[in-house]
């Protein structure tokens, strides 16, 4: 888990298990790959190793750091609770629910809202201000203000994930948009097509690898704010288990909590990543913007 | 029978900071059906205006330009740029199949060689362009995407893609600047073989005098400050071309005679030593 923390922003990390396209890089590769793995293994277990020395030796109090052992097996505890149907599986469930609620109306919504915003000029000129001064806000900062208005169920927690999650995709469907190649305007401009067809055949699937780039930020993004609003307050979820377990000093139930939401996150991650290969299979691994 | 004709048609740019550049003028141009025309000049000459004029990319701002492409009126030349400009999520297939997908629902109901309605029109054009991808030697690579494919390989299916809706004419900008001698040599070979099976006409612009001189039957020779035609040229070798007319004494002479009227002959270079290259 700890690891997954690290690789998350870094998506070169990932790619050394797709298989090279010329043989000679793909060997060093793969011998590379062996080596990188074994050695993120020893790294793992030097932090666990040291994290148990330092707890049982009394070099941090126990009392506000438990063991990794403790933390290890609380996690497993809980994992299997989620998959059995247990007590945690309601918790899961409300915060993966929230985070997916969240996405997809980002998905949806922040690309149609790219497409709008950017093909009519009026409206892209007489927007683009506000959209740059909301995205400079730190939003989280509305979160108690949302629970006032939306509630302590799940709707105020998908609004703050919507508020933090929508820019990024926004402004990259934008990007993607105004980034089209002025070579194919021209070609699609000599063919004769309408601004319809150009859109379709052209702009849109121009901007496509830029809003996977925004819906992969977004899917992290997303998280982020829900878990912000389980913070400000909440029944069910596991940001609001965060805190309970916090105010009875819990601490390895907190421990457990996150790294339910960072399997959550790993999660989102490698699916994203999986659908970008598959739906934008012409740009390879390089990730514009 | 003419099917391009420019009558003092020119071309000037009106930047938003400074004065108007004329980007060409004066140009009196006619192309007859089947013919093979190029124009050559140096940067800056406006052969590549005076191609986007007639492909309808610009609009000139004095005299007329006419083409008169067929019974269909909507007839569109096809167009080959200096770069492929393949659509690189499509495949080589898809990306000769484009021309068919565009152009607004009235053009693609009017198609010439529809047999029928919907379906039926993309199986024909299917079938079609996989017959002009074998013409121009890429049998087998259909559904390859345009980054496993050649630069050369590139090329040709974006020459099949202008060919697909039966254009009579065919404007092409420096096609084959970027690609190695020998692949140009090549392409200009298969693209003579194509101009003449499908009883094509070309007008071809190029900054390279041999390649000019081996594909056309006339020559337009342009010139910069401003850009203008300076003269046009029959090119006296016969048909077919082969590859050793390169250095048949036709083709080398009229290089020459170009040369000489673009000032870069040796005559000129005698009286100014330090070079009349242009």
């Amino acid at each position: 888990m700890a690891e997954s923390l690290i690789t998350e922003g870094d998506p070169q990390q990932l790619a050394p298990k797709e298989p090279g396209s010329r043989k000679p890089v793909r060997k060093r590769r793969e011998q590379g790959w062996l080596v990188i793995a074994l050695s993120r293994i020893a790294v793992f277990a030097a932090v666990v190793a040291f994290w148990q020395y330092a707890v049982v030796s009394g070099l941090v109090s126990g009392l506000v750091v438990p063991t990794a052992t403790e933390v290890v097996s609380r996690f497993w505890r809980d994992l299997v609770s989620v998959l059995t149907g247990g007590a945690m599986r309601e918790h899961f469930l409300v915060t993966a629910g929230e985070i997916y609620a969240a996405f997809l109306i980002v998905l949806v919504g922040g690309t149609l809202a790219g497409v709008v915003i950017h093909e009519v000029r009026f409206v892209n000129r007489v927007i683009y201000p506000y959209i740059v001064a909301f995205a400079a806000m730190p939003r989280v900062a509305f979160a108690p203000l949302v629970l006032i208005w939306f509630g302590f169920d799940m709707a105020s927690k998908i609004v703050i994930g919507i508020m933090i999650a929508l820019f990024p995709t926004l402004v990259a469907t934008l990007a993607g948009l105004a980034a089209t190649d002025d070579e194919k305007l021209q070609l699609m401009r000599a063919l004769g097509a309408t601004q319809l067809e150009t859109f379709l055949k052209v702009r849109f699937w121009e901007a496509l690898p830029y809003i996977f780039a925004g819906l992969q930020t977004s899917v992290v993004t997303a998280t982020i704010g829900v878990v912000v609003g389980e913070f400000a307050g909440g029944r069910r979820g596991l940001g609001v288990l965060v805190t309970v377990y916090q105010d009875s000093l819990d601490i390895a139930g907190s421990f457990s909590a996150i790294f339910l939401l960072s399997l959550v996150g790993l999660f989102n991650y490698y699916v994203m990543q999986y659908a970008r290969k598959r739906i934008v299979y012409w740009v390879g691994e390089r990730v514009p913007a | 029978m003419v099917i391009v004709e420019l009558s003092e048609v020119g071309k000037t740019y009106h930047p938003r900071d400074g004065a108007p550049v004329v980007a060409v003028q004066d140009v009196n141009l006619t192309v007859q059906e089947g013919e093979f025309v190029s124009l050559v000049g140096p940067s800056g000459c406006g052969k590549t205006t005076v191609l986007n004029m007639i492909i309808g990319l610009l609009a000139p701002t004095t005299g007329t330009l006419e083409l008169r492409l067929g019974e269909e009126s909507r007839q569109r030349p096809g167009v080959v740029f200096q770069r492929p400009v393949l659509l690189p999520w499509r495949s080589a297939l898809e990306n000769v199949l484009l021309p068919s997908e565009v152009g607004g629902l009235r053009a693609r109901r009017s198609t010439p060689d529809d047999g029928g309605e919907g379906g039926s029109r993309r199986a024909a054009m299917e079938q079609r362009a996989r017959s002009l991808l074998d013409m121009v030697g890429l049998q087998g690579f259909e559904s390859k995407l345009p980054t496993e494919l050649s630069g050369g390989m590139q090329q040709r299916v974006a020459i099949a893609r202008a060919l697909l809706l039966r254009n009579q004419l065919l404007c092409m900008d420096e096609p084959f600047s970027a690609l190695d001698e020998f692949t140009r040599e090549q392409m200009n070979e298969q693209l003579l073989s194509i101009w003449h099976s499908q009883s094509l006409t070309c007008v071809f612009v190029t900054h390279n005098l041999f390649e000019a001189t081996f594909l056309s039957d006339r020559i337009i020779v342009m010139a910069t400050n401003p850009g203008r035609v300076i003269t046009e040229l029959e090119v006296p070798l016969p048909r077919p071309r082969t590859r050793d007319m390169m250095t048949a004494p036709g083709c080398v002479a009229t290089v020459a005679r170009i040369r000489q009227l673009l000032g870069l002959s040796t005559s000129s270079q005698e009286r100014e030593p330090a070079g009349g290259g242009a």
